[in-house]
Protein backbone atom coordinates (compact mmCIF):
# COMPACT_ATOMS: atom_id res chain seq x y z
CA UNK A 1 0.00 0.00 0.00
CA UNK A 2 1.22 3.46 -0.85
CA UNK A 3 0.15 6.98 0.09
CA UNK A 4 1.01 8.17 -3.42
CA UNK A 5 -0.60 6.05 -6.11
CA UNK A 6 0.38 6.63 -9.74
CA UNK A 7 -0.25 10.24 -10.72
CA UNK A 8 -3.63 10.47 -12.51
CA UNK A 9 -3.27 14.12 -13.58
CA UNK A 10 -2.91 15.23 -17.22
CA UNK A 11 0.70 15.31 -18.47
CA UNK A 12 1.93 18.79 -19.23
CA UNK A 13 5.06 18.93 -21.37
CA UNK A 14 7.33 21.95 -21.49
CA UNK A 15 10.36 22.49 -23.71
CA UNK A 16 12.08 25.58 -25.13
CA UNK A 17 9.35 28.13 -24.34
CA UNK A 18 6.59 25.87 -25.60
CA UNK A 19 4.06 24.17 -23.37
CA UNK A 20 1.65 21.45 -24.49
CA UNK A 21 -0.51 18.80 -22.92
CA UNK A 22 -0.60 15.14 -23.81
CA UNK A 23 -3.76 13.14 -24.42
CA UNK A 24 -5.53 11.05 -27.02
CA UNK A 25 -7.68 11.64 -30.09
CA UNK A 26 -10.15 9.25 -31.72
CA UNK A 27 -9.45 8.54 -35.38
CA UNK A 28 -13.09 7.61 -35.91
CA UNK A 29 -15.22 10.28 -34.18
CA UNK A 30 -12.59 12.89 -33.33
CA UNK A 31 -13.23 12.80 -29.57
CA UNK A 32 -10.34 14.31 -27.59
CA UNK A 33 -9.42 13.58 -24.02
CA UNK A 34 -6.54 13.93 -21.59
CA UNK A 35 -6.68 10.32 -20.40
CA UNK A 36 -4.24 7.75 -21.73
CA UNK A 37 -7.20 5.44 -22.40
CA UNK A 38 -7.02 2.60 -24.90
CA UNK A 39 -10.53 2.97 -26.33
CA UNK A 40 -12.51 6.08 -27.20
CA UNK A 41 -14.91 6.86 -24.35
CA UNK A 42 -17.38 8.32 -26.85
CA UNK A 43 -17.52 5.64 -29.56
CA UNK A 44 -15.32 2.72 -28.55
CA UNK A 45 -12.85 2.99 -31.45
CA UNK A 46 -9.09 2.86 -31.07
CA UNK A 47 -7.38 6.05 -29.90
CA UNK A 48 -4.11 7.61 -30.98
CA UNK A 49 -1.79 9.69 -28.80
CA UNK A 50 -2.21 13.42 -29.32
CA UNK A 51 -0.62 16.62 -28.13
CA UNK A 52 -2.82 19.66 -27.55
CA UNK A 53 -1.74 23.28 -27.78
CA UNK A 54 -1.93 25.34 -24.57
CA UNK A 55 -4.57 27.98 -25.32
CA UNK A 56 -8.25 27.87 -24.49
CA UNK A 57 -11.30 29.56 -22.99
CA UNK A 58 -12.40 29.56 -19.35
CA UNK A 59 -15.60 27.51 -18.91
CA UNK A 60 -15.81 28.56 -15.25
CA UNK A 61 -13.49 29.40 -12.38
CA UNK A 62 -13.43 29.75 -8.61
CA UNK A 63 -11.13 30.44 -5.69
CA UNK A 64 -11.06 27.53 -3.26
CA UNK A 65 -10.49 29.05 0.18
CA UNK A 66 -10.43 25.90 2.31
CA UNK A 67 -7.61 23.47 2.92
CA UNK A 68 -8.18 20.02 1.41
CA UNK A 69 -5.68 17.15 1.36
CA UNK A 70 -3.07 19.48 2.86
CA UNK A 71 -3.27 21.84 -0.12
CA UNK A 72 -2.85 25.40 1.14
CA UNK A 73 -5.58 27.90 0.22
CA UNK A 74 -6.35 30.05 -1.60
CA UNK A 75 -6.22 27.95 -4.79
CA UNK A 76 -7.43 29.54 -8.01
CA UNK A 77 -9.07 26.86 -10.14
CA UNK A 78 -10.70 26.83 -13.55
CA UNK A 79 -12.08 24.51 -16.16
CA UNK A 80 -10.48 25.51 -19.46
CA UNK A 81 -11.87 24.31 -22.79
CA UNK A 82 -8.72 23.99 -24.86
CA UNK A 83 -9.01 25.23 -28.43
CA UNK A 84 -8.07 21.80 -29.73
CA UNK A 85 -10.54 19.89 -27.61
CA UNK A 86 -10.39 18.67 -24.04
CA UNK A 87 -11.77 20.39 -20.97
CA UNK A 88 -8.98 20.70 -18.43
CA UNK A 89 -9.04 21.46 -14.71
CA UNK A 90 -6.11 23.77 -14.06
CA UNK A 91 -4.70 25.90 -11.30
CA UNK A 92 -4.41 29.55 -12.32
CA UNK A 93 -1.64 32.01 -11.47
CA UNK A 94 -2.11 35.69 -10.73
CA UNK A 95 -4.37 37.68 -8.48
CA UNK A 96 -6.67 35.84 -6.09
CA UNK A 97 -9.95 36.20 -7.93
CA UNK A 98 -12.13 33.73 -9.81
CA UNK A 99 -11.11 33.58 -13.50
CA UNK A 100 -13.94 35.02 -15.59
CA UNK A 101 -16.19 32.80 -17.69
CA UNK A 102 -15.24 33.25 -21.35
CA UNK A 103 -11.79 34.72 -20.67
CA UNK A 104 -8.84 33.43 -22.69
CA UNK A 105 -6.24 31.37 -20.87
CA UNK A 106 -2.96 29.63 -21.62
CA UNK A 107 -1.16 26.72 -19.96
CA UNK A 108 2.22 27.78 -18.61
CA UNK A 109 3.47 24.59 -16.93
CA UNK A 110 2.75 22.89 -13.63
CA UNK A 111 2.49 23.97 -9.99
CA UNK A 112 5.20 22.77 -7.64
CA UNK A 113 2.73 20.04 -6.57
CA UNK A 114 2.44 18.91 -10.22
CA UNK A 115 -0.95 20.32 -11.21
CA UNK A 116 -1.54 21.82 -14.68
CA UNK A 117 -0.99 25.58 -14.30
CA UNK A 118 -2.50 28.29 -16.52
CA UNK A 119 -2.63 32.05 -16.74
CA UNK A 120 -5.45 34.29 -17.89
CA UNK A 121 -4.41 36.18 -21.03
CA UNK A 122 -5.18 39.88 -20.66
CA UNK B 1 -46.12 -5.89 -8.27
CA UNK B 2 -46.90 -2.41 -6.92
CA UNK B 3 -44.55 -1.22 -4.20
CA UNK B 4 -45.41 0.62 -0.99
CA UNK B 5 -43.42 2.19 1.81
CA UNK B 6 -44.75 0.60 5.02
CA UNK B 7 -42.62 2.53 7.47
CA UNK B 8 -39.74 4.98 7.86
CA UNK B 9 -37.33 5.88 10.65
CA UNK B 10 -34.44 8.28 11.21
CA UNK B 11 -32.04 9.46 13.87
CA UNK B 12 -31.60 13.11 14.59
CA UNK B 13 -28.96 14.55 12.25
CA UNK B 14 -25.86 16.37 13.37
CA UNK B 15 -22.49 15.73 14.96
CA UNK B 16 -22.69 12.60 17.12
CA UNK B 17 -18.98 11.80 17.61
CA UNK B 18 -19.61 9.65 20.69
CA UNK B 19 -22.47 7.58 19.28
CA UNK B 20 -21.33 4.43 17.46
CA UNK B 21 -22.52 4.03 13.87
CA UNK B 22 -24.30 0.77 14.75
CA UNK B 23 -26.32 2.57 17.44
CA UNK B 24 -27.44 5.25 14.99
CA UNK B 25 -28.45 2.56 12.51
CA UNK B 26 -30.36 0.59 15.16
CA UNK B 27 -32.37 3.66 16.18
CA UNK B 28 -33.40 4.35 12.59
CA UNK B 29 -34.19 0.71 11.80
CA UNK B 30 -36.22 0.15 14.99
CA UNK B 31 -38.32 3.22 14.27
CA UNK B 32 -38.95 2.03 10.70
CA UNK B 33 -39.82 -1.51 11.82
CA UNK B 34 -42.29 -0.23 14.44
CA UNK B 35 -43.82 2.14 11.90
CA UNK B 36 -44.22 -0.69 9.38
CA UNK B 37 -45.84 -3.13 11.81
CA UNK B 38 -45.15 -6.84 12.26
CA UNK B 39 -43.76 -8.98 9.45
CA UNK B 40 -40.51 -10.71 8.52
CA UNK B 41 -37.83 -8.73 6.68
CA UNK B 42 -36.62 -10.90 3.81
CA UNK B 43 -33.61 -8.85 2.66
CA UNK B 44 -31.72 -5.64 3.51
CA UNK B 45 -30.08 -3.11 1.19
CA UNK B 46 -27.63 -0.82 2.98
CA UNK B 47 -25.97 2.34 1.63
CA UNK B 48 -22.90 4.09 3.02
CA UNK B 49 -19.91 5.91 1.56
CA UNK B 50 -17.31 5.92 4.33
CA UNK B 51 -18.70 3.20 6.62
CA UNK B 52 -16.57 0.14 7.40
CA UNK B 53 -16.74 -3.00 5.25
CA UNK B 54 -19.75 -5.08 6.22
CA UNK B 55 -21.61 -1.94 7.32
CA UNK B 56 -25.00 -3.57 6.88
CA UNK B 57 -24.08 -6.67 8.84
CA UNK B 58 -22.54 -4.53 11.61
CA UNK B 59 -25.65 -2.35 11.76
CA UNK B 60 -28.18 -5.20 11.81
CA UNK B 61 -26.34 -7.75 13.98
CA UNK B 62 -27.68 -6.64 17.35
CA UNK B 63 -31.22 -6.42 15.95
CA UNK B 64 -31.00 -10.07 14.93
CA UNK B 65 -31.67 -9.21 11.31
CA UNK B 66 -29.30 -11.91 10.10
CA UNK B 67 -29.38 -14.92 7.84
CA UNK B 68 -31.13 -12.93 5.09
CA UNK B 69 -29.45 -11.44 2.02
CA UNK B 70 -27.71 -8.22 3.14
CA UNK B 71 -26.39 -6.11 0.26
CA UNK B 72 -24.02 -3.19 0.90
CA UNK B 73 -24.00 -0.49 -1.77
CA UNK B 74 -21.96 2.67 -2.42
CA UNK B 75 -22.91 5.42 -4.90
CA UNK B 76 -21.42 8.54 -3.30
CA UNK B 77 -24.12 10.86 -1.90
CA UNK B 78 -26.78 8.74 -3.60
CA UNK B 79 -25.80 5.57 -1.68
CA UNK B 80 -28.91 5.50 0.53
CA UNK B 81 -31.11 6.25 -2.47
CA UNK B 82 -29.41 3.47 -4.41
CA UNK B 83 -30.15 1.07 -1.52
CA UNK B 84 -33.79 2.20 -1.71
CA UNK B 85 -33.79 1.74 -5.50
CA UNK B 86 -32.53 -1.83 -5.18
CA UNK B 87 -35.07 -2.53 -2.41
CA UNK B 88 -37.84 -1.12 -4.61
CA UNK B 89 -36.95 -3.34 -7.56
CA UNK B 90 -36.67 -6.43 -5.36
CA UNK B 91 -40.34 -5.98 -4.46
CA UNK B 92 -41.43 -4.76 -7.90
CA UNK B 93 -40.06 -7.87 -9.58
CA UNK B 94 -41.59 -10.17 -6.99
CA UNK B 95 -38.30 -11.40 -5.59
CA UNK B 96 -39.27 -10.46 -1.99
CA UNK B 97 -42.44 -9.47 -0.13
CA UNK B 98 -40.93 -7.17 2.54
CA UNK B 99 -37.44 -5.65 2.65
CA UNK B 100 -35.43 -3.03 4.51
CA UNK B 101 -33.50 -0.12 2.97
CA UNK B 102 -30.98 1.56 5.27
CA UNK B 103 -28.55 4.44 4.87
CA UNK B 104 -25.90 5.32 7.43
CA UNK B 105 -22.86 7.52 7.85
CA UNK B 106 -20.53 8.66 10.63
CA UNK B 107 -18.52 11.47 9.09
CA UNK B 108 -17.20 13.00 12.33
CA UNK B 109 -15.09 9.90 12.88
CA UNK B 110 -13.61 10.24 9.38
CA UNK B 111 -13.09 13.96 8.73
CA UNK B 112 -12.22 17.08 10.74
CA UNK B 113 -13.04 19.43 7.87
CA UNK B 114 -14.27 19.03 4.32
CA UNK B 115 -14.37 15.62 2.69
CA UNK B 116 -10.98 14.89 1.15
CA UNK B 117 -10.96 14.60 -2.66
CA UNK B 118 -9.95 11.18 -4.00
CA UNK B 119 -6.22 11.16 -4.78
CA UNK B 120 -6.49 8.49 -7.50
CA UNK B 121 -8.77 10.82 -9.46
CA UNK B 122 -7.19 13.46 -11.74
CA UNK B 123 -9.22 16.38 -10.43
CA UNK B 124 -9.15 15.09 -6.87
CA UNK B 125 -5.35 14.92 -7.00
CA UNK B 126 -5.32 18.54 -8.15
CA UNK B 127 -7.21 19.44 -4.97
CA UNK B 128 -10.69 20.10 -6.41
CA UNK B 129 -13.24 19.88 -3.59
CA UNK B 130 -16.96 19.36 -4.12
CA UNK B 131 -17.80 22.92 -3.00
CA UNK B 132 -15.39 24.22 -5.67
CA UNK B 133 -17.00 22.02 -8.35
CA UNK B 134 -20.45 23.40 -7.45
CA UNK B 135 -18.99 26.91 -7.17
CA UNK B 136 -17.94 26.73 -10.81
CA UNK B 137 -21.54 25.87 -11.75
CA UNK B 138 -22.67 28.94 -9.80
CA UNK B 139 -20.05 31.11 -11.51
CA UNK B 140 -21.20 29.84 -14.88
CA UNK B 141 -24.84 30.63 -14.01
CA UNK B 142 -23.93 34.13 -12.91
CA UNK B 143 -22.11 34.81 -16.16
CA UNK B 144 -24.57 33.12 -18.53
CA UNK B 145 -27.97 33.52 -16.86
CA UNK B 146 -27.58 36.53 -14.56
CA UNK B 147 -27.93 34.51 -11.36
CA UNK B 148 -27.28 36.76 -8.34
CA UNK B 149 -25.62 36.25 -4.96
CA UNK B 150 -28.93 37.07 -3.32
CA UNK B 151 -30.76 34.39 -5.33
CA UNK B 152 -28.18 31.83 -4.19
CA UNK B 153 -28.46 32.95 -0.57
CA UNK B 154 -32.27 32.83 -0.72
CA UNK B 155 -32.03 29.03 -0.98
CA UNK B 156 -30.29 28.82 2.40
CA UNK B 157 -32.68 31.33 4.01
CA UNK B 158 -35.68 29.26 2.84
CA UNK B 159 -34.26 25.91 3.89
CA UNK B 160 -33.16 27.20 7.32
CA UNK B 161 -36.65 28.55 7.85
CA UNK B 162 -38.09 25.15 6.92
CA UNK B 163 -35.77 23.37 9.34
CA UNK B 164 -36.69 25.66 12.22
CA UNK B 165 -39.46 23.32 13.37
CA UNK B 166 -37.79 20.04 12.36
CA UNK B 167 -36.52 18.72 15.67
CA UNK B 168 -34.22 16.26 13.87
CA UNK B 169 -32.46 18.90 11.76
CA UNK B 170 -28.86 19.88 12.41
CA UNK B 171 -29.41 23.66 12.02
CA UNK B 172 -32.74 25.03 13.27
CA UNK B 173 -31.90 28.71 13.65
CA UNK B 174 -33.23 30.92 10.84
CA UNK B 175 -30.68 33.12 9.07
CA UNK B 176 -30.96 36.29 6.98
CA UNK B 177 -29.70 36.94 3.46
CA UNK B 178 -27.06 39.23 4.94
CA UNK B 179 -25.85 36.52 7.34
CA UNK B 180 -25.57 34.02 4.48
CA UNK B 181 -23.68 36.45 2.27
CA UNK B 182 -21.33 37.66 5.01
CA UNK B 183 -20.36 34.16 6.21
CA UNK B 184 -16.83 33.09 5.23
CA UNK B 185 -16.21 32.43 1.53
CA UNK B 186 -15.58 28.72 0.86
CA UNK B 187 -15.31 28.67 -2.93
CA UNK B 188 -16.32 31.86 -4.77
CA UNK B 189 -19.26 32.61 -4.92
CA UNK B 190 -20.39 30.02 -2.34
CA UNK B 191 -20.18 31.08 1.30
CA UNK B 192 -20.08 28.78 4.32
CA UNK B 193 -23.85 29.01 4.95
CA UNK B 194 -24.45 27.86 1.35
CA UNK B 195 -22.69 24.55 1.99
CA UNK B 196 -24.07 21.47 3.72
CA UNK B 197 -22.46 20.58 7.06
CA UNK B 198 -20.54 17.47 8.10
CA UNK B 199 -23.15 15.18 9.68
CA UNK B 200 -23.69 11.81 11.30
CA UNK B 201 -26.93 9.88 11.11
CA UNK B 202 -28.99 7.01 9.77
CA UNK B 203 -32.34 6.59 8.08
CA UNK B 204 -34.36 3.54 7.07
CA UNK B 205 -37.48 2.43 5.24
CA UNK B 206 -39.48 -0.80 5.11
CA UNK B 207 -40.98 -1.57 1.70
CA UNK B 208 -43.40 -4.23 0.58
CA UNK B 209 -46.18 -5.28 -1.73
CA UNK B 210 -49.73 -3.93 -1.51
CA UNK B 211 -51.48 -4.71 1.77
CA UNK B 212 -54.24 -2.04 1.85
CA UNK B 213 -52.98 -0.16 4.89
CA UNK B 214 -54.11 3.49 4.58
CA UNK B 215 -50.80 4.79 5.96
CA UNK B 216 -48.76 3.02 3.28
CA UNK B 217 -47.30 5.31 0.64
CA UNK B 218 -47.18 4.08 -2.96
CA UNK B 219 -43.92 4.26 -4.91
CA UNK B 220 -45.03 5.28 -8.42
CA UNK B 221 -41.51 5.11 -9.88
CA UNK B 222 -37.87 4.86 -8.86
CA UNK B 223 -35.09 5.44 -11.40
CA UNK B 224 -31.30 5.21 -10.99
CA UNK B 225 -28.83 6.45 -13.58
CA UNK B 226 -25.12 7.18 -13.72
CA UNK B 227 -23.68 10.13 -15.60
CA UNK B 228 -22.35 10.14 -19.15
CA UNK B 229 -19.07 11.86 -19.96
CA UNK B 230 -18.98 15.51 -18.88
CA UNK B 231 -16.50 17.31 -21.11
CA UNK B 232 -15.98 20.03 -23.72
CA UNK B 233 -19.07 18.87 -25.60
CA UNK B 234 -21.36 19.45 -22.57
CA UNK B 235 -23.52 22.54 -22.86
CA UNK B 236 -24.88 22.37 -19.33
CA UNK B 237 -23.25 22.63 -15.92
CA UNK B 238 -22.12 19.53 -14.09
CA UNK B 239 -24.93 17.11 -13.23
CA UNK B 240 -27.77 18.93 -14.95
CA UNK B 241 -28.11 16.52 -17.86
CA UNK B 242 -28.00 13.51 -15.54
CA UNK B 243 -30.83 14.85 -13.36
CA UNK B 244 -32.99 15.78 -16.36
CA UNK B 245 -32.64 12.41 -18.11
CA UNK B 246 -33.33 10.56 -14.84
CA UNK B 247 -36.36 12.78 -14.19
CA UNK B 248 -37.78 12.21 -17.67
CA UNK B 249 -37.74 8.47 -17.08
CA UNK B 250 -39.16 8.79 -13.55
CA UNK B 251 -42.05 10.97 -14.78
CA UNK B 252 -42.78 8.55 -17.63
CA UNK B 253 -42.86 5.50 -15.36
CA UNK B 254 -45.05 7.34 -12.83
CA UNK B 255 -47.33 8.79 -15.51
CA UNK B 256 -47.08 12.32 -14.10
CA UNK B 257 -45.87 15.76 -15.17
CA UNK B 258 -43.78 18.12 -12.99
CA UNK B 259 -46.84 20.35 -12.41
CA UNK B 260 -48.52 17.56 -10.46
CA UNK B 261 -45.83 17.34 -7.78
CA UNK B 262 -46.97 18.82 -4.47
CA UNK B 263 -43.75 18.53 -2.44
CA UNK B 264 -40.08 17.74 -3.17
CA UNK B 265 -36.88 16.87 -1.34
CA UNK B 266 -33.89 17.55 -3.61
CA UNK B 267 -30.11 17.50 -3.36
CA UNK B 268 -29.12 20.96 -2.07
CA UNK B 269 -25.62 20.01 -0.89
CA UNK B 270 -24.82 23.55 -2.06
CA UNK B 271 -27.33 26.31 -2.88
CA UNK B 272 -26.60 26.21 -6.59
CA UNK B 273 -27.43 22.47 -6.51
CA UNK B 274 -31.07 23.15 -5.63
CA UNK B 275 -31.34 25.76 -8.40
CA UNK B 276 -29.83 23.58 -11.14
CA UNK B 277 -31.77 20.52 -9.98
CA UNK B 278 -35.16 22.25 -10.03
CA UNK B 279 -34.53 23.34 -13.62
CA UNK B 280 -33.56 19.78 -14.52
CA UNK B 281 -36.73 18.52 -12.84
CA UNK B 282 -38.79 20.86 -15.03
CA UNK B 283 -39.93 23.31 -12.34
CA UNK B 284 -38.22 26.21 -14.08
CA UNK B 285 -36.78 26.90 -17.53
CA UNK B 286 -33.01 26.73 -18.04
CA UNK B 287 -31.40 29.70 -16.31
CA UNK B 288 -34.60 30.68 -14.47
CA UNK B 289 -34.16 28.50 -11.35
CA UNK B 290 -32.67 31.34 -9.31
CA UNK B 291 -36.07 33.01 -9.14
CA UNK B 292 -37.81 30.11 -7.38
CA UNK B 293 -36.56 30.53 -3.81
CA UNK B 294 -36.37 34.31 -4.15
CA UNK B 295 -40.04 34.59 -5.16
CA UNK B 296 -41.36 32.09 -2.60
CA UNK B 297 -42.52 29.47 -5.13
CA UNK B 298 -40.45 26.78 -3.36
CA UNK B 299 -41.14 27.90 0.23
CA UNK B 300 -43.71 26.25 2.48
CA UNK B 301 -46.96 27.92 1.42
CA UNK B 302 -45.69 28.34 -2.17
CA UNK B 303 -46.98 26.35 -5.14
CA UNK B 304 -44.05 23.85 -5.14
CA UNK B 305 -42.51 23.57 -1.64
CA UNK B 306 -38.96 22.22 -1.88
CA UNK B 307 -36.98 20.75 1.01
CA UNK B 308 -39.56 21.18 3.79
CA UNK B 309 -37.21 19.21 6.09
CA UNK B 310 -34.54 21.90 5.68
CA UNK B 311 -32.68 19.98 2.96
CA UNK B 312 -29.07 18.87 3.13
CA UNK B 313 -28.05 22.43 4.01
CA UNK B 314 -30.06 22.52 7.25
CA UNK B 315 -31.22 18.99 8.09
CA UNK B 316 -27.63 17.82 7.52
CA UNK B 317 -25.89 15.58 5.00
CA UNK B 318 -24.73 12.24 6.40
CA UNK B 319 -23.90 11.04 2.87
CA UNK B 320 -25.19 7.46 2.82
CA UNK B 321 -28.17 8.31 5.05
CA UNK B 322 -29.32 11.33 3.07
CA UNK B 323 -31.49 9.64 0.44
CA UNK B 324 -33.51 7.78 3.05
CA UNK B 325 -33.76 10.89 5.24
CA UNK B 326 -35.26 12.69 2.22
CA UNK B 327 -37.61 9.75 1.65
CA UNK B 328 -38.74 9.77 5.30
CA UNK B 329 -39.65 13.45 5.01
CA UNK B 330 -41.75 12.91 1.87
CA UNK B 331 -43.48 9.83 3.31
CA UNK B 332 -44.38 11.95 6.37
CA UNK B 333 -45.68 14.71 4.11
CA UNK B 334 -47.86 12.31 2.08
CA UNK B 335 -49.30 10.88 5.31
CA UNK B 336 -50.04 14.38 6.63
CA UNK B 337 -47.79 13.80 9.67
CA UNK B 338 -45.49 16.84 9.50
CA UNK B 339 -47.48 19.29 11.67
CA UNK B 340 -45.95 22.78 11.46
CA UNK B 341 -44.09 22.07 8.22
CA UNK B 342 -46.89 20.05 6.59
CA UNK B 343 -47.68 20.87 2.96
CA UNK B 344 -51.49 21.02 2.82
CA UNK B 345 -53.17 18.27 0.77
CA UNK B 346 -49.85 16.86 -0.46
CA UNK B 347 -50.67 13.90 -2.70
CA UNK B 348 -47.62 13.50 -4.98
CA UNK B 349 -44.06 13.81 -3.69
CA UNK B 350 -40.62 13.51 -5.27
CA UNK B 351 -37.18 12.65 -3.89
CA UNK B 352 -34.01 13.44 -5.88
CA UNK B 353 -30.48 12.53 -4.77
CA UNK B 354 -27.25 13.20 -6.66
CA UNK B 355 -23.86 11.65 -6.01
CA UNK B 356 -20.62 12.93 -7.49
CA UNK B 357 -16.88 12.96 -7.23
CA UNK B 358 -15.48 11.02 -10.20
CA UNK B 359 -13.85 13.50 -12.58
CA UNK B 360 -14.93 13.59 -16.21
CA UNK B 361 -18.42 12.20 -15.71
CA UNK B 362 -21.70 14.00 -15.18
CA UNK B 363 -22.31 12.53 -11.69
CA UNK B 364 -21.71 9.13 -10.15
CA UNK B 365 -25.41 8.50 -9.72
CA UNK B 366 -28.79 10.19 -9.61
CA UNK B 367 -31.85 8.55 -8.08
CA UNK B 368 -35.36 9.96 -8.46
CA UNK B 369 -38.38 8.50 -6.69
CA UNK B 370 -42.01 9.56 -7.17
CA UNK B 371 -44.46 8.69 -4.40
CA UNK B 372 -48.17 9.11 -3.78
CA UNK B 373 -50.20 9.11 -0.58
CA UNK B 374 -53.46 7.32 0.19
CA UNK B 375 -55.51 10.27 -1.05
CA UNK B 376 -54.31 9.41 -4.56
ZN1 LIG C 1 -14.48 7.98 -30.94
Amino acid sequence: MTDHPADPRPRVTASNHSVAIAGTRCGSCGYCCLDDSVLCMACGSTLSPACFSPEGTIWAGTVQRIEVNGRIPPMILAYIDLDEGPRLLAHVTGKVTAPQVGARARLVGTTKEGDPLAEVIC
Amino acid sequence: MNVYVYGVGTTSFGKHPDVPLAKLAEDAVLEALLDAGPGAIEAAYVGTVFGPFGSGQRALRRLGLLGIPIVNVENACASGSTAFHEAFWSIRTGRFKRVLALGLEHLTSRFDGPIAPEATDAEGRSGLSLPALYAMSAARYMACHGLTDRQLAAVTVKNRQHASTNERAQFRTPVTLEQVLSSPMIADPLTLLQCCPLSDGAAAAVLGARRDNPRDVAVLSCVLRSGHLWDYRSKHVWGQDLVSTTAAQAYKHAGITPDEIDVLEVHDAFTIGEIVTLEALGLAALGEGGRLAESGVTALGGTHPVNPSGGLISRGHPLGATGLAQLAEIVGQLRGDQSTRQVQNARIGLVETMGGGVSGIDGNACVITVLSGAAQ
